[in-house]
């Protein structure tokens, strides 16, 4: 029973170029390809996956979103530490501040992943059950119930990979930086203190010692 | 029926909505409310039957369902289109990228107006300056994943696509143990050449499974039914067709039971997790259909019927099924439950009691046998019921999930570093010299008495 005209879209079968203009992508489309296909048959990439399934079996962009954090924050500090613009107790606040936006929410990250896997569950089985009535309801023809379950099955799929990606990114992002920057500078201001106590401490004896010469 | 159970079932053949039953023990401490004793199925799966008489309609009218229907097919939409709908879809292509979307939201949007509500008067430049930063910041995290990561993820997608033009029949069976690599039908000369050769394979879209289904690679989306409901809270249109007059069932398809002994309560109870406990999330209970469950299933939920009087699997008649002792087995509508999108929005998966074991390990490297329902793949006659999802498919679904992660990020991984070097080098000399803004800078400290 047809309930009204339909407009599918399917998008994964939107190139209908031939073979012969295909050949004629330009550069960086081959490089694209290139890269996909090196990816799909590389073996190394293959045991990574294992191994890391074998670890966690939940959804695993929270832990690829971690390592391009980890990275980022890694670079931010280093970088920080190294500039011989800033001075010592500024670059030191700052990199503690970066490090500090790196743990903190990470660790929240996983947690409150944790918690809210059941809602996730919930949320998930409501859109599917949302998309399964739509689709049987709508009087299908066999081509276009074909691509409608393709188009759900990467639809589902979307829903734990989103809640996953704006946990880590709201804490990354909004929280940590927003809830985290007067602590790192209290406790980079504090650190600040102790190496100018330092410092008084040094110039009376460095002049004592010149006096003695 | 025997009801393997301690609860005093001569309690509930009268109706007694506020009875409090103290050795209830879902009950506990807890008056029984109106609502739950017309919810037959409570913590531990134990079906009771409910025994308040039929004698109105529940559920949606066909009118109201084909209402409901067009609500969700607004604006001449199909059923899988929409914004929702294309943002979700593109989250599974372009993780990368809605990434880069979410973190310009958070980061250039809601972090400055937070900053801004924060500030007290003293630090309003400082907080321009860190609210310009934000929204910069989260500006170049939308351009360098446009440029650079949206294309190659796209490159690694129209690969896995065409899979079987990259990978060998062998590479294909791994990734894909459903694909039935032996069967002539699939290789492209038919004729089963070296598994070793790559390109060999017909498209997946062409080939079949090892069950002679159609091969489908994704197995996120299994089949999935309507949930069911109880055979007097269905309205008279659909109860008119499933059960007759008498109350005895027409057929056994759709027609669900749902049950579980205490011993096997008591399993799924220990196999909960700690974060199930701790959140006191309820067992949902499972559905098996008349037709299609097992025989397990059938003599587990109906001790004395004789399971040989019913037919075989895939073709259950109820109508002459006699008990062990030879008496007439009489299927009691009270035990059972229909599915149909008519009466519910929600869905359940499919089950027909069988069940396989499955290892789960958490991230601290902790084992647990978990036993799983057989789910099953949408590639049956007219996209119903189709191949058995076993542990393998599972397992390798799931590294497979990985491994296109992997696709979908390495590059982002791999730019990390130079893209946050960029950021500290630009981002401050834009905001410098474009748009004027500097970072302020601490009062000049007194300068120290000679001679100190």
């Amino acid at each position: 029973m047809r309930i009204q005209p339909l407009y599918l879209s399917d998008n994964t079968n939107n190139n209908k170029k031939s073979p012969a203009v295909q050949n004629q992508q330009p550069a960086f489309g081959r490089i694209s390809s290139a890269y996909g296909e090196w990816i799909l048959k590389s073996k190394r990439i293959r045991k990574a996956s294992e191994w890391i399934y074998s670890k966690d079996r939940t959804n695993a962009t929270k832990h690829f979103a971690v390592v391009g954090s980890l990275v980022t924050s890694f670079a931010y500090a280093y970088n920080t530490l190294k500039n011989k613009r800033l001075e010592k107790k500024n670059s030191n606040t700052l990199a503690i501040n970066q490090t500090l936006n790196f743990v903190v929410p990470t660790i929240l990250g996983y947690t409150l992943d944790k918690l809210i896997s059941g809602h996730t569950k919930n949320w998930e089985y409501k859109f599917a059950a949302r998309l399964e009535k739509a689709i049987a309801s709508a009087g299908l023809t066999h081509e276009e119930h074909e691509i409608a379950l393709q188009r759900a099955t990467k639809q589902l799929k979307g829903v734990r990979t989103l809640a996953g990606i704006a946990t880590f990114t709201f804490l990354y992002r909004y929280l940590a930086p927003v809830a985290i920057t007067k602590p790192a500078n209290r406790m980079g201001e504090w650190l600040g203190k102790k190496l100018d106590a330092k410092k008084e401490n040094e110039i009376p004896e460095a002049r004592m010692e010149v006096a003695k010469a | 029926m025997q009801i393997h159970t301690t609860q005093d079932l001569n309690v509930f053949k009268a109706n007694y909505p506020s009875a409090q039953l103290s050795h209830d023990f879902r009950f506990k401490n807890q008056p029984i409310r109106n609502n739950e004793l017309q919810n037959d199925t409570f913590e531990y799966n134990v079906s009771f039957g409910k025994r308040i008489p039929f004698n109105k309609p529940v559920g949606q009218t066909l009118e109201k369902h084909v209402k409901n229907v067009k609500d969700m097919l607004k604006g001449g939409r199909g059923p899988v289109d929409g914004p929702v709908n294309n943002f979700l879809e593109t989250t599974t292509k372009q993780e990368v990228w809605i990434t880069a979307i979410v973190s310009a939201v958070f980061a250039g949007v809601l972090r400055p107006v937070t900053l801004f509500a924060i500030a007290n008067d003293n630090e309003r430049k400082d907080m321009a300056y860190a609210s310009s930063h934000a929204i910069s910041s989260a500006l170049w995290g939308l351009i360098v994943p446009l440029i650079f990561i949206k294309p190659l993820a796209k490159g690694y997608n129209k690969a896995l696509e065409n899979a079987h033009l990259h990978l060998s029949a062998k590479e294909f069976k791994a990734r894909f143990p459903q694909a039935d690599i032996e069967n002539p039908k699939n290789w492209l000369d038919g004729k089963v050449g070296n598994f070793d050769e790559i390109g060999k394979l017909k498209p997946i879209k062409e080939q079949i499974d090892r069950h002679g289904n159609k091969l489908i690679t994704d197995i996120k989306d299994v089949f999935k039914i309507p949930l069911p409901k109880h055979s007097s809270e269905i309205s008279k249109e659909t109860y008119s067709e499933y059960f007759d007059e008498a109350g005895n069932i027409k057929t056994a398809k759709n027609v669900y039971i749902t049950m579980v002994n205490e011993s096997k309560a008591e399993k799924l109870a220990q196999q909960r997790s700690f974060w199930d406990k701790l959140l006191d999330r309820q067992i949902k209970p499972k559905y098996y259909e008349l037709n299609e469950c097992t025989d397990e299933v059938l003599i587990e939920a109906f001790p004395t019927l004789d399971v040989k009087t019913v037919g075989v699997r895939g073709n259950r008649d109820f109508s002459k099924a006699k008990s062990l002792d030879g008496t007439d087995f009489k299927l009691d509508k009270n035990f059972c439950y229909v599915s149909d999108w008519r009466e519910t929005d929600k869905a359940v998966p499919y089950s027909t009691g069988e069940t396989f074991k499955f290892e789960k390990t958490s991230l601290f490297g902790k084992k647990r046998i978990k036993i799983k329902d057989v789910c099953y793949q949408k590639n049956g006659a007219e996209h119903g019921k189709g191949t058995p999802i076993d542990e393998d498919m599972v397992v390798a679904a799931g590294i497979n999930e990985v491994h296109n992660k992997f696709g979908q990020w390495l590059p982002d991984i791999t730019i990390a570093y130079p893209r946050a070097t960029a950021t500290i080098a630009l981002l401050p000399f834009i905001l410098k010299n474009v748009f004027h803004l500097e970072k302020s800078k601490p009062a000049p400290v007194q300068a120290e008495k000679a001679g100190a």
